[in-house]
Order: structure tokens, then sequence, then C-alpha cells
């Protein structure tokens, strides 16, 4: 096992290789500097020119991937070109951001998800079956910044029932503190639970919008495996025995059918840290996908090239690591 | 082996924290609509400290005077430094700021300012002659040791208002001096009538010089410090989200109002205005002019109105063939229907007439000129005289961005189009994003035409004109140049007669409407919104205020 | 002597009997139906749209009707410049058929030519283009397509070759799968014994046998590939106007501030977007279950 671990890391090496790579490549495509993005209307030709030299940009391309390279070897990432403020300090707080999101809006998905799928498989074919089924598949085809929109302007601007964007309320802000930059986690730990309920209150609109599809995937897929291990021998042999009906979905059918399911969350989880983006953008959430879109219509070079690899560097141990539980998890699955 | 009931006891707990996580919600949700709907909704219990909370449209870049020039910056900028020169809250009148007196030499060559005494920073250090000298020099000097430019600071506004840096041959100042302690000394190598202003506009803030030794390059960035003599201090930046400011109990001025400023970073107008509704920002900035009807409808909200200090021109490159010959970039002017299009986009926010320079400053234009009527006929005609009546393609470049002057460029832009093809004219869109459409519109040949704008660093039309046309600030427009102007320009800037100048400049607007290269579509009133409990906010045309007048019921 | 070759005809015979059985498999599922049904709808729409409402997207302006509610003049009502939104979101719902069919077209014909390529040969080839597609599901898509489309400036076709370019690892994925499965099969093994090119077999035996599972495939991307050029476009950086594009419609009437004021120009936009999405996802689920009884969940 440990060997098969072990490989499976040194195969990511040329993976993380190529990444860096492509970010380069990508970067030194893309026209534009950050002095002129910022100076807008009263920028000047002769600025351009300083700033390249500054930049080292005026150096041939293979050494500047190389000293890239090498700064990334020594986790030096450098500073943002327009903020001034360390990568690796902003990518910590900016990860914690992401990470509560993507975990909040995953929860949110097992906790309507999972159920939905089991009822749905357990009454296939009747109204809550197509009801589930039919929920989850307009699930999918919503655009998340739409739905997003339509979720503030409901609940925040005309019930003013929920904050519309941003992770902490101003009443609680000047007296909490950050330890973890998981504002949940920082909120019990302090034992302040005014601040847990607004960091609550401002998690749940934002974790809908983006948990919405993974909800869809959850349901479908539990739904389909709760059928296919439900047709299955043992679970006849158990009806035939004369067990209730819930004790069978339950104690034998569900277990059976979770693996598939934690797998997709597993992979899910990935995809939420890097993509939520237009989330990120719609409630104003300081995650690490808008971070670097911002860094990317600033031309802030640095904030592109570490938030991308550090993105991709979570993305790929994450799938590491589902693939590694699944062997775990699965006698089927040989590893050598 | 794990049996089944492990592996639901290990499940257990997460479901019952995610039970709890949805009742705290929950309990949460039925109590806000009361908080929501009432004026204190976000004032601190008893006991705690008061909050201005303030909608800012992004995140600053740094609160480094003078290496600044985005307008989320210079908000933050505005209230944590002072600069020599104040304007008189919602004017561009010069006020005493840090000088309290100012005065030129005969020559007009030597500009002296007395200082302020009794002041400091808010780090303790005082403030005097050596302290201004040392942060003009890091804006001024490259050889500065403080200046850090080896770490990319550019301090481009800096050449931008003056001219060059020191060495160069176009610098304006030639020297900085602290004669003693409350007194400083500009010497000049050209007459400059608009220095204070020029000097007083919002980039220049005093910064203490101990504060940006200690600092070092860092200093101004979110993970530093920004330290000034100004109303607020900073307490602490949290990227991507806000920063904290305190009130200065020491301030020289009046004193904030409020112990607290919080400003958040709100990148959409939309998103703005959904918070300031719901309670949890108490004023903001920057609004689309679409909103207002929102913003009216809101009982607790209401419109502030920033006085337009600006102009959103429609630009003509004269290295397009068709539109080297005036009479076709005439034509052009003539069948945009500005009136209505201005009416559509603003409403009351915007007008529309045939100057350049915003209506504040209408003593300086030539008031015998009336707008260009909208007349697709006789626009037609002129472009059949120019040898085009059959049309021609055009680019039109637009921004990817809101600015002040066109909240909303796109659908303008596809207004412009609607209008032109009336004559024609077949338009094709462009963009690119800000950082390229900014720096490729000055390569030559530039855009064949496109969407740009200005808003004045301080009230004086040198700021308008000189940028756009003089010696060096036409490189967007093709080879289009005129010497008339050019003259024009250079002899108002050294005299302090404001008799002369009106006229200068009003020949300037003469020849500019004549010629047709920069078409002024609007000067438009920024829109502003706060709750109805805050009093006291005077947004300044300059397009930022110190905070400190304000107060929250 | 080609054409009477006896492996083909007996395949053709084949084909027939799998064909008859894939229509009356597709007939029993029922979101295939309603997907069938909403994509030829949707897709008639856009074709006819020029027919159902004549539009010049050059002149179209009518300041008199700026933001007007629906209503009998305006069915969806009308956006900033006083355009009938309801003739907006059909051009708009034609534009993003095409962005979507020719992306993913581009993803499919790429993707699997390369996944071909690296299954049938192994080797070295299958190194490289496992590492190509492993750096490319590793870049996080979004970000991917919107550094592709800054670096090609904003229009349509980058949008086109972004979202293409972010469907191709899944189509290379797929192929190579399929092919590893296939070229072990004894008919395949057979005709590898009477000599055939490696040329012949990929196209005539390999891919064929492997349409199923790209089909499928395919339609289920035509729906992403809508959600993600939506997305550009909502981020500002999709077609340029007059173009009327939907994810474009939204950030408009968004950044212009009038989305509250005048939810019809956001809500039907949406709906729109979600509509195509729907179809496409509906067809996909419907071809799954007849096409590949395997995958059948």
């Amino acid at each position: 096992m440990i060997r098969y671990i072990f490989q499976r890391l040194l195969g990511l090496l040329p993976v993380l290789l190529g990444i860096t790579l492509l970010i380069f490549v990508l970067l030194r495509l893309i026209p534009g500097d950050p002095a002129v993005a910022l100076m807008g209307e009263r920028a000047t030709p002769a600025q351009l020119d300083a700033f390249r030299e500054q930049m080292g940009l005026n150096e041939p391309l293979p050494l500047q991937y190389l000293s890239f390279l090498g700064n990334l070897l020594r986790l030096d990432f450098g500073y943002s070109i327009v903020t001034g403020i360390p990568i690796v300090a902003e990518i910590g707080r900016r990860w914690a951001a992401s990470f509560e999101l993507a975990t909040a809006a995953l929860l949110f998905a097992i906790v309507v998800g999972i159920p939905a799928g089991v009822i749905a498989a357990v009454r296939k074919d009747k109204w809550v079956d197509n009801l589930a089924m039919t929920g989850s598949l307009i699930g999918v085809s919503m655009p998340v910044y739409w739905l997003g929109l339509l979720l503030i302007y409901l609940f925040a601007v005309n019930l003013g029932w929920l904050p519309p964007s941003g992770r902490l309320g101003i009443s609680v802000g000047s007296n909490f503190q950050t330890f973890t930059g998981l504002y949940v986690l920082d909120a019990i730990l302090q034992l302040n639970f005014t601040a847990l309920i607004d960091v609550l209150a401002h998690l749940v609109l934002p974790a809908i919008a983006l948990g919405t599809i993974p909800l869809a995937i959850v349901a479908r897929l539990t739904r389909s495996a709760m059928l296919e291990v439900l047709s299955q021998d043992y679970i006849r042999t158990a009806r035939a025995k004369g067990l209730l009906e819930r004790w069978v979905v339950l104690k034998h059918a569900l277990k059976n059918a979770l693996l598939p399911v934690i797998t997709i969350i597993g992979l899910q989880f990935g995809a939420l840290l890097s993509s939520a983006i237009l989330t990120e953008i719609i409630f104003s959430w300081p995650g690490i996908g808008s971070w670097v879109y911002k860094g990317i219509l600033e031309r802030d070079y640095p904030v592109v090239q570490g938030g991308v690899f550090f993105v991709s560097v979570t993305f790929v141990l994450i799938n590491l690591l589902v693939d590694i539980s699944y062997a775990l998890f699965d006698p089927r699955i040989q590893y050598k | 082996m794990i049996t089944e009931w492990q592996r639901w006891r290990r499940w257990r707990p997460v479901l019952l924290g995610m039970a709890f996580a949805l009742t705290v919600v929950l309990s949460n949700c039925g109590r806000s609509p009361n908080a929501t709907n009432s004026p204190q909704a976000n004032s601190p219990a008893s006991g705690e400290q008061t909050a201005l909370v303030f909608g800012l449209g992004g995140e600053p870049a740094n609160l480094e005077p003078g290496n600044i020039t985005d307008n989320n910056s210079i908000y933050v900028h505005e209230q944590i430094y002072d600069r020599l020169i104040n304007f008189q809250p919602g004017t561009t009148e010069l006020e005493p700021g840090l000088a309290t007196e100012w005065s030129a030499s005969d020559d007009g060559l030597t500009w002296t300012f007395t200082l302020r005494e009794g002041v400091t920073f808010h780090d303790g250090t005082p403030f005097n002659a050596e302290a201004v000298k040392t942060n003009v020099e890091r804006w001024w000097d490259p050889a500065s040791p403080t200046g850090y430019r080896d770490a990319g600071r550019g301090y481009e506004i800096w050449p931008g208002l003056f001219g060059g840096f020191k060495g160069d041959e176009a610098s304006t100042v030639q020297a900085v001096n602290a004669v003693d302690d409350t007194t400083i000394e500009f010497v000049l190598n050209q007459p400059f009538a608009a220095f204070p202003a020029a000097i007083g506009s919002g980039y220049f803030g005093i910064a203490s010089p101990a504060a940006i030794e200690e600092a070092g390059t860092a200093y101004g960035t979110a993970g530093s410090t920004a330290v000034g003599t100004g109303p607020y201090t900073l307490q602490e930046w949290r990227s991507g989200d806000r920063i904290i400011l305190a009130a200065n109990p020491d301030y020289w001025g009046e004193a904030p109002q409020e112990e607290q400023l919080v400003v958040r970073f709100i990148t959409d107008p939309s998103a703005r205005l959904a918070e300031l509704r719901a309670g949890a920002i108490d004023f903001t900035v920057e609004l689309a002019p679409d909103q207002m009807p929102e913003i009216r409808s809101d009982s607790n909200l209401e419109p502030v109105l920033r006085e337009s200090l600006n102009v959103g021109y429609f630009a003509l490159n004269t290295s397009y063939e068709p539109l080297a010959d005036a009479r076709v970039r005439r034509a052009i002017a003539l069948a945009i229907n500005r009136e209505e299009i201005v009416e559509a986009f603003w409403g009351d926010l915007g007008q529309t007439d045939p100057h350049f320079l915003p209506p504040s400053m209408d003593n300086f234009n030539d008031k015998s000129l009336s707008a260009y009527e909208y007349n697709p006929d006789e626009a037609k005609q002129l472009l059949a005289e120019a040898g085009y009546a059959n049309g021609f393609p055009l680019e039109l470049w637009y921004m990817p961005v809101s600015r002040p002057y066109f909240p909303t460029p796109k659908p303008i832009a596809e207004a412009f189009a609607a209008d032109l093809s009336e004559i024609g004219i077949t338009i094709t869109f462009n963009t690119k994003d800000w950082a390229t459409y900014i720096e490729d519109s000055k390569k030559a040949p530039g855009y064949q035409s496109f969407m740009l704008g200005w808003t004045g660093d301080y009230g004086d039309p040198d700021n308008f004109y000189y940028y756009h046309f003089g010696p060096g600030g036409t490189s967007d427009l093709g080879n289009w140049k005129n010497d008339r102007v050019i003259q024009l320009l250079n002899e108002a800037r050294a005299t302090d007669d404001q008799g002369e100048r009106e006229t200068m400049y009003a020949e300037v607007d003469k020849i500019l409407y004549d010629e047709v290269v920069r078409i002024p579509i609007v000067h438009s009133q920024p829109l502003l919104a706060q709750r109805t409990n805050i009093s006291g906010w005077q947004p300044s045309p300059l397009g930022s205020e110190p905070f400190n007048l304000i107060s929250k019921d | 002597m080609d054409s009477l070759s006896p492996e083909k005809t007996i395949q053709g015979q084949a084909q027939a009997t799998t064909l008859r059985r894939v229509y009356q498999q597709f007939l029993k599922s029922l979101s295939g139906k309603i997907g069938l049904f909403l994509s030829v709808a949707l897709g008639l729409l856009a074709l006819l749209a020029p027919l159902i409402r004549p539009y010049n997207a050059a002149t179209a302006r009518d300041f008199s009707s700026r933001l007007a509610p629906p209503g009998l003049e305006h069915l969806l009502g009308a956006d900033g410049l006083g355009r009938d939104i309801l003739t907006l979101i059909i051009y708009g719902l034609r534009i993003s058929l095409v962005v979507s069919l020719v992306s993913v077209g581009l993803g499919l014909v790429v993707g699997t030519s390369l996944g071909l390529v690296a299954g049938y040969f192994r080797g070295w080839l299958d190194i490289l283009i496992g590492w190509l597609t492993d750096i490319l599901l590793a870049f996080p898509p979004i970000l991917l397509a919107i550094a592709l489309v800054t670096v090609a400036g904003s229009s349509l076709q980058s949008v086109i070759i972004a979202v293409g370019v972010i469907q191709i690892p899944i189509f290379i994925r797929l192929t190579r799968s399929m092919v590893l499965s296939l070229r072990e099969q004894e008919f395949i093994q057979t005709v590898r014994a009477f000599g055939a090119k490696p040329g012949r077999i990929i196209f005539y035996h390999i891919l064929p046998a492997s349409l199923a599972p790209l089909i499928v495939q395919a339609t289920l991307s035509l729906g992403t590939a809508t959600l993600e050029s939506a997305g550009l476009g909502f981020l500002g950086l999709g077609a340029q106007p007059p173009t009327p594009e939907l994810g474009t419609m939204l950030s408009d009437s968004f950044r212009s501030g009038y989305s509250l004021s005048s939810p019809w120009t956001i809500v039907f936009p949406g709906l729109m977007i979600t509509l195509v999405v729907l179809a496409f996802n509906l067809l996909g689920d419907g071809l799954r279950d007849s096409l590949d009884p395997r995958l059948n969940r």
C-alpha cells in the first residue's frame, strides 16, 4: 500500500511540472501590465518600459521560467505586484475562506442529497422519485451565479432574512479574532456565539448556490447506487427473511451504496475549491478563485502563478486521496 | 471488519452537527427581519464602539501616497492622510490643509507654504517641513533613499502632474527646500499657476517619514502600516474583505463623529446596493444611474449626488483614413443623438454640452458654441461631400469597466452604433480588459474610435486639457496635433491672470469644437447613496473626501 | 474490393439491429423523450428565429420602451436599450447553441483523436498524451478558460476555443479507456491478424464500437459547455455586441444595476440558459439509458 501511495506521489511530479509550464506560458502570452491596469486613463507609455525592466520581463524566456521554477522550489511565491502582500500569506487567508465555503456547500449537498437519493430509490418511479430527480436535473442545469443572484434578491434584499454577501457582519467584526481563518472554527474556539451565528448566516446563501450542483449529483448517484444494491440477492434474502423494509434500506443497502457516493463527494470537493469563482464574485467572498481572477485582470503575475499553482496542487492531491481511500476501502480494486 | 453500527456511529456526530448548524441558522433567520428594518440594525450593543460602515467599490491597491491612482485606494488614503492644501467640502476651492498659507513669488517661480504647527503623525512623529520634504523627495527624486524605486515603486502620477522627475528636462519642480521648521519652498523651472491645487490633489498625502523608514518597501500594503496625520488611523486591513479605521482623537481639524470607520470592499454596484438595503453598510459610492429608482423606492435610503467634474468622450483617430477628414468627424458628431442617449442612460444625472471642460468650469468655455444638434441628414450630406456617401466601416472600442463618466460603457457604445448605422457607418465592437485597453490605445496607430474620459484631479482647466491636447498627449489620436492649442495651453499654464486664462481657454474650446477629435458626450454626476440615518456627507467633485464630518443617528 | 469485405457487411447488419434496439430503448426513457422534444424545439426556435421575430442587431434600439416591463408590446419586457427581451433571448439561444455545438465538436474531435492514438499505440505517445490530460484536468477549468480568452481577446471565437479546450481531456480519457478494452477483444485481434493497417482498424473498428459512450458524453458536455460559455459572458469575456449572448445579458443587467428594479432583464435570460442545459442533460440521460445499458444507473 505504501509503495502504491509513493508511486502515485512520484507520478504527480511531471504533472506539477507541466502545470508550472502551462501557467508560465499563459502568463507570458497575456498582453498588458499591472502599472497600466492601475493607472487607467493616466498611464503614459514611458512607464511600460520601466515596468518591464523591473519585473525582469526583458530577460530571455527560458531563463525567466527557470527562475520562476527555482522560486517555487524554495516555496518563494514572491509578493503581489499590486498590493505588495506576500503571496504565501495571502494564499493562507484565501484558502481558508474557500475551504470553509466549499465545506459548507458540500455539507448542504450531503445533508439534502443523500436522503433525497435514498428516498427516491426506495420509492422508485413514484412521485417523490420523479420530483427529486427532476429537481436534481434542474439543479445541475442552472447557472450558479444566476441562482446566487436570485437567492440574494429573495432572501437578503426582499425578505431580509440573511446577509447578502461577505463573511462577517459589522457588529461582530471588531472584537472577533481569527486564528485559523476558518471563521466557524474561530468563533467556536472563542466561544463567541454571536459571531458563530453571524458567520453561519453569511455562509447559508453562498453554500446553497455553490452546493446545488453537487447536491444534484450526489442525489442522483445515491439513487442509482441504492437501486443497484437493492436489486441484489442479499437484499432480496433480507427482505424474504421478513426484515422491516426501513431496516433493510438503512442497514444493508445504504452502507454498500455509499462508497461511490463518497468518491464523487471527494472529487466534487476538489472541483468546488477551484471553480467557485463566480459564486465568490456574486457573494463578495474573499476566496482563492476570485483572487486569482482579479490577479488575471490586474496582470498581477505572482498572484496568478502562486494561486493557480496552489489550487492545482490541492486538486491533484485531493484526487489522489480519493483514489487511495477508494483502494483502501474497496477490496475489489487491486493495487500493485 | 467494521460493523454497520460502527459506521453509523462514525456518521452520527457529523449528522448531529449539521442538524445543529441548521437549527442555529434557522433560528437566526427568524430574528433578522426585525433587525434589518430598524435603522439601528448594525449599531453594536451598548458599551461597544460606534462604527460607520462604508461600501467601497473594490479593494485598495495600497495606501502609499504618491504611488496610487486608483479610486479605491484614494478613498481610504483620504481618511488617513492630510495634504498641504485641502479643498472646501463639496467644492474645488482651496482651503488650508497642513499648510495654513501659501504664496508665489512675483516671477511665479517660487511657491512658499507655511505649515500648521503642533500637528503630529499617528505614530507620534512631529509634522514639520523636513517631513514634507522627505515625502516630496520620495515622489520626485529618483535618488531618494526611502523612495524604494528598485522595489518597483513608480510614482507615475508625479510626472503626470508635474512634467517629470528630478533631473528630467520637462520637470516643473527644480528644488524643494525646508526653509525652517514651518516653511517649505518649491522652486519651479517654469511658472505653474495651478501648483497649489496640483500639490493638493488627492494623491499627495503626507506620510510619517519614521513609519516609512521602519516599514521599508512594504509601507502602505495590507500587511504593513499607513501613518498620516488624518482624521482616522489604520487599525486593521483584512485583505479581500475590509479595512478597519479608528478615529484619531488628536486630529487637528474636526474630529470624526464615530469611533470607527469600517471600509468594506464590494465590487459590484448591485451587490453594494443590496448591502445598503440590507443595512449591512451605511453609505456607498459609484452606483449606476439605473439604480436610482431602486434607491428611491426604499424609504430607508436616499440618493446622494456628487457634483460633476468629469467628461466622457468619444474619440476619433485621424490616422484612420476616413476620419482624417474633419467633415467626416463632424458628420459623426451630428449623427450621434447625444441628448437622447444622455437622457436615457443618465436621466437627471448627466448633461451634454459642446465643451470638453465640465460645467463647473464654464467660465473658461466659449459660450457662443452651441451643441451639435442631432441631424442625420446634414451628417449624410457631409459624408457625401467627403466622398463617403455609402458610409464606411468603423471599429469602436469601449472599455470593459465602469468609470465615473461612463458607468455602463457597453450599452452606450451600442447606442452610438445604432445611431451611426443610420448614416451608413457600420460599427465593429471591440473591447479588451482594462489594462490592455489603455495600453493599446496609446500604441500606434491606436484605435479607430474609442470611448474614454477624465475626472479632474483639481479644479483647473489645465488638468483636463494639457494631458489630452498638450505637447505629449495625443498618441491615441494618431498624428493629430494642433500647434495653436499647444501654444495656448503652455501660455495659460504659466500665467496667473484669470481674465487672460479665460480668453485663452475659450479659444482652445473653440478650436477643439471645430476639430472634433474627442467629442464630449457627457458630464455625469456620480451617484452615491446613504441610509437615512446618515448625515453630514458632502461629496467632493474631485471624487473622494474625508468622512470625519459624517455622523450616524 | 474494400466495400465487399465480409467483415463490413456483417457489421452493417449488426449496426442496423443495434439501431432498432437503441430506438426502442430510447422510447422507453421519459427523460430522453422530453430532452429530445426540448432540444428539437429549441433548435427549431433558433433556426427559425429570423422568421419568428425579425431583428436587426445593429440598429435595434428604442429608448421609448427602455426597461419596459413585460406586457403586450414586449411579452418578456425590454432591456436597457429598449430591445425586446424575448427577441434577444431567442437570438441569444442561437449563439449559445452554436458556441456549445462547435466547442464540444472541437473538444470531441481533438480529444477523441488523441485518445485513439494514445490508447492504440501506447508507448511514449500514450505517456505524453496522458501527461497533457493530467495537466489539463488539474488546472481549474474556468480559470483556464478565462486565461485563454484574455490571451486571445474577447470574442465569440475565443470563447469557442477556450470552452473547446477545456472539453478535451474528458474525451481523451474516455476514448483511451474504450480503446484499451477494445483492442484486446477478439474481433480486433482477428482483423489485426489479417494484416489490417492501424488507421483502418482505428477508423473502421475501434471508433464505431466506442461511439455510444462518446455520443452520451458529448451530449452531456453540451450542457456544461453552455454553462461555461455563459459564465464567461457573465464575466464580460464573451461575444461582442451587437451579438446577443445570454450570459452577457445577465451581466449587462447586473452591472448596469437594474437587475432588481427590472427583474425581467435577469430572470428570462437565466431561464433560457437553464432550459438549454436541461434539454441537453435530459437528452444525454435518455441516450445513456438506451445506448449504453451498462451505464444505466
